[in-house]
């Protein structure tokens, strides 16, 4: 997939502007904070290619509540991942499109992680922006075939009666829709 | 004049929602394919639906197809509204019977020029 962090950064600030007003300012990568969600889509072609956007709760939220037109705090966590996921389908779509593979876009996934600085592997892509005086990070990385037991389920979250899995290590048959 | 939003995102029906309910439109919603059958089978002359390519239960280009398949809905315009951006996808829609194409991302004013295109007529312009 022939994509470099230009592109990347011009198809998130395309997006966030166009969709949401949202001003971003491009920053070197930080870590801000261990806690992070974490929405992914799964690029499944020649290459299968996985697409992850990163964010606090806070600034998750606020994007959300810019999304739905909320008042603060007026939306559920559901509401909020779903927004979120909706972030990762749009900046998927356009990767794909650059990329100009012929491919098929998962649906979205959405979970929490912990630590989630130490588990980019080598070779990913990424680029941040300030966002609100948060951190959003998009990263690229080629989907993992095997992965570990205990990868997998590292950061797992359970919302509800519904099982998030942890984006960071998953085959792409694990990838499965969030409901 | 009534507009059926076929998203499997929330978020994404909200901002549609906000958009055409400004233009005056009644809406209603849908968060897949099947869904949005039944949708048409309570509203049938719903004038246009604007629909989501990836979806889980049905996806936008089965529902497109649904649609066409039924006579009942031939007036009914159908608006692509996706992040797919692959051009031969989009060909495949068109073929299937959609009406146009809106990419994401895209502002409110895209999204008239889309409604323009099909010839529809605004209820109301703000």
């Amino acid at each position: 997939m022939q994509i470099d962090e230009q592109m990347l950064q011009q198809i998130t600030v395309d997006i966030c502007q166009t969709m949401l007003g949202l001003e971003l300012t491009p920053i070197t990568p930080d870590v801000e904070a261990a806690r992070q969600l974490v929405a992914s889509v799964e690029i499944r072609g020649v290459r299968d290619t996985i697409v992850e956007v990163l964010a606090n709760e806070h600034l998750m939220t606020s994007i959300a509540e810019v999304m739905f037109s909320s008042e603060r705090g007026s939306l559920s966590e559901n509401e909020i991942r779903d927004a979120f996921g909706e972030i990762a389908n749009m900046i998927g779509g356009n990767v794909k499109g650059v990329a100009g593979e012929e491919a098929q876009l998962s649906l979205p996934l959405v979970a929490a992680v912990e630590d989630w600085q130490n588990r980019f592997p080598h070779g990913c892509l990424r680029t941040s922006f300030d966002c609100c005086g948060s951190t959003l990070m998009i990263v690229l990385r080629e989907a993992v075939q095997q992965v570990s037991s205990a990868n997998q389920t590292a950061a797992a979250q359970i919302q509800g009666d519904r099982l998030f899995e942890c984006s960071m290590g998953f085959s792409p048959g694990t990838h499965s829709p969030v409901q | 004049m009534q507009i059926l939003i076929v998203d499997d995102s929330t978020a994404m029906r909200k901002i549609l929602r906000r958009i055409v309910e400004t233009l005056g439109f009644k809406v209603v919603e849908a968060g897949h394919g099947i869904e949005a059958m039944q949708q048409l089978g309570s509203f049938p002359t719903t004038e246009v639906a604007l629909v989501d390519w990836n979806m889980p239960e049905m996806n936008g280009l089965d529902f497109v197809k649904a649609v066409r398949a039924n006579p009942l809905y031939e007036q009914t315009k159908l608006v692509m509204v996706t992040s797919e951006t692959d051009p031969t996808k989009m060909a495949r829609a068109m073929m299937a019977g959609a009406d146009e194409f809106l990419m994401k991302p895209f502002t409110a004013e895209m999204l008239l020029d889309k409604l323009h295109l099909i010839g529809l007529t605004m209820p109301r312009v703000c």
